[in-house]
């Protein structure tokens, strides 16, 4: 199956950068996180690249076709956003058949499943439900609808931790039976964590990661001990971020180990969890840029 | 089952290991199924590519064997293999490490030989 | 299953809606003046055949300055609606032309069915260029509309109208400063404007640069920020 490809997107309003010389592969049957502060163009760029605002440069390729007005295309990637696409009368079992009607073979029995245990009444509709129960509603729409690329903005949005797990568990449920591509813009990184292969960071308009998680992981070390020892140990390392507690120091890395250093005794390396390489990352960019 | 998960290493090395662990200490006992890359998967909230490159590394290992069309099972001699490499990584893991600790302890061979006596005859009156 | 029908669907329904709503105040309001009319003048002036003639005709005028109305304000959720169902603009804009084309011709029925006096295939033909012209025009309108944000449509919505009055005050001047009475060019106009040929050449042009003007508007609708 194609990719989608991303090549060199940028994108302007009025004088404001949203998005600065953008370029990604998003390939089939992949789990990805989107990750980046408000404002860092993760809404853009899933609008762009679904067709919903157009690149002031660059293009969204899928296969040999540019995804713009291209109908085929168009048809194989869905976008749940954050901002109302429904009419304010739409009910969740209207905003479902429209699925059906625009993708076909909409999965309605997972659908009815999954409004059960979410407890939403399908009956209700979209502008009256709470933000939790709303975002309920359109994960369902999104986890059963005919697609090969899903996009989702900000899924956990209001869900309590017993519908966020029951998200998870359906996701991977679902991506099991039929592997398709989920990118999953979210600020709750560490319960995506494991969920994800591979990550795209968003920073001040640029794209500052595109990596495997396990990649990124096996070489983002936490080095922590006393400040002069942590400081020479990393003298010849990149530092992207440091906490000092008393006499304690805490830096963070992320780059191989040289096997030939020997680690001081009271310096204790350890790896990061996605968060923390996620924090690591944009703080260093933010001092590269200072 | 109960997994647990830290930042130690890659996460399908902590299934793997896990897992490993539940064979070694008769949890997944010879010839019995464990649970299925699905289930890891939804139960622990993990990719199901992470849960198959950690049950691969047991597979490989021939401490699982994949039978077609019904899942994992544990192989014949699963445990005996475990031993049989945990002994080996005992002296370098475990031997090595308990030297160098006696040594900046100022603890000397023969008082090192006295505490590992009185380590057995503790846990043989404990058990 | 013929997936044009995300928008289509929904703005027949819409148009059954408003027509619904319209022709049930009318048919009160009607009511009210049939007992009016009963009280005050005598219940022998009443005549069933004015009163649904009446009620046809109130409900087919409003109705289209009510469906027009809600293409000025729906062109941007028919979008939003058809972009997150898997749709192209193109196929959008076809849609919503396809309903337009169907409401156009239901509008057109009601009223030759309920038009009193003779048939005539000419009377009927520019009746139906009428609708198409003001169809079409509420189209453009709308989805040009859909293109702006909030504050530049109410910009808009003054200046078009402001800028339509000010050319008609700048025409007739026109008209008076250089066409006298019995003047020859004048003759000329007023014979081209009676010739019927005139105006249909005129609506023909006229809704085909609004289709026009509405597939590039379509074309370039987006998603806004507010």
């Amino acid at each position: 199956m194609e990719a989608l490809k991303i090549n060199g997107v940028s994108k302007r309003f009025g004088r404001t950068q949203i998005l600065d010389d953008i370029s990604l592969t998003i390939q089939p049957q992949t789990i990805y996180a989107l990750l980046g502060e408000n404002g860092a163009g993760k809404s853009t760029l899933l609008n762009i690249i679904n067709d919903r605002n157009f690149p002031s440069k660059g293009e969204v390729v899928l296969g040999d076709h540019e995804v713009h007005n291209h109908y085929p295309s168009l048809q194989r990637l869905y976008l749940m956003s954050d901002s109302n696409m429904y009419g304010k009368r739409t009910s969740v079992s209207g905003m479902f058949q429209l699925a059906d009607e625009g993708y076909g073979h909409f999965d309605y029995e997972l659908a009815h499943r999954l409004t059960k245990a979410f407890g939403v009444n399908e009956h209700a509709r979209l502008s009256n439900l709470s933000t939790g129960l709303t975002t309920a509603a359109k994960i369902t729409c999104a986890l059963c609808v005919n697609a090969d690329f899903i996009f989702l903005d900000e899924p956990m949005l209001g869900l309590d931790a017993n519908h966020r797990n029951r998200f998870y568990r359906e996701l991977m449920k679902t991506y099991e039976q039929r592997p398709r591509t989920f990118v999953i813009s979210s600020h709750i990184i560490n319960e995506i964590q494991s969920l994800v292969e591979h990550v795209f960071v968003l920073h001040d308009h640029h794209l500052i990661a595109d990596e495997d998680v396990e990649n990124l992981l096996n070489r983002a070390y936490t080095i922590s001990g006393p400040a002069d020892a942590v400081d020479q140990y990393t003298q010849a390392m990149k530092v992207l971020d440091q906490q000092t507690v008393g006499k304690i120091k805490t830096a963070y890395v992320i780059e191989k180990l040289d096997d030939q250093q020997p680690i001081p005794d009271d310096v204790t390396v350890t790896h990061m969890n996605l968060q923390q390489a996620y924090l690591a990352l944009t703080n260093g960019e933010d001092e590269i840029n200072e | 089952m109960n997994f647990h998960f830290d930042q130690s290493g890659p996460l399908y090395q902590q299934i793997a290991d896990q897992l490993e662990e539940m064979i070694f200490t008769g949890i997944y006992r010879e010839g019995e199924q464990v649970p299925s890359t699905t289930q890891l998967s939804q139960e622990l909230h993990i990719n199901p590519a992470t849960v198959l490159k950690g049950m691969n590394q047991l597979v490989n290992r021939q401490l699982l064997e994949k039978r077609r069309g019904l899942g994992m099972f544990v192989a014949a001699g699963a445990q005996e293999k475990i031993m049989e490499t945990r002994k080996e990584d005992f002296y370098h893991d475990y031997v090595q490490s308990l030297v160098a600790e006696a040594r900046k302890l100022n603890i000397n061979e023969a008082h090192l030989m006295n505490l590992i006596k009185r380590g057995y005859q503790n846990g043989s009156t404990e058990d | 299953m013929n997936k044009l029908t995300v928008i289509y669907r929904q703005s027949l329904r819409r148009f059954f809606v408003s027509v619904g709503i319209v022709a049930l105040t009318f048919a009160i309001l009607q009511l009210l003046s049939v007992l009016m009319t009963g009280f005050t003048d005598g219940w022998r002036f009443v005549r069933l055949n004015d009163i649904v003639s009446g009620w046809f005709a109130g409900t087919w005028s409003v109705a289209v300055l009510i469906y027009g109305f809600l293409y000025l304000a729906f062109s941007y959720s028919d979008f939003k609606l058809g972009m997150q169902s898997g749709q192209t603009r193109q196929r959008i804009w076809l849609s919503e032309i396809a309903s337009l084309a169907t409401t156009t011709l239901l509008m057109w029925l009601v009223w030759e069915l309920t038009a009193h006096g003779s048939f005539s295939w000419e009377s009927a033909f520019s009746a139906l260029l009428m609708i198409v012209c003001m169809m079409t025009m509420v189209f453009a309108i709308g989805s040009g509309f859909a293109l702006l944000p909030r504050k530049w449509k109410i910009v808009v919505a003054i200046a078009l109208p402001t800028i339509f009055v000010f050319l008609m005050i700048q025409l007739a001047q026109l008209m008076i400063k250089y066409f006298q009475p019995g003047h020859n060019t004048l003759v000329t106009l007023v014979n081209i404007a009676s010739w019927q040929g005139t105006w249909i050449i005129f609506g023909l042009l006229w809704s085909a640069v609004m289709i026009g003007l509405s597939y590039v508007f379509t074309m370039h609708m987006q998603l806004r920020r507010d």
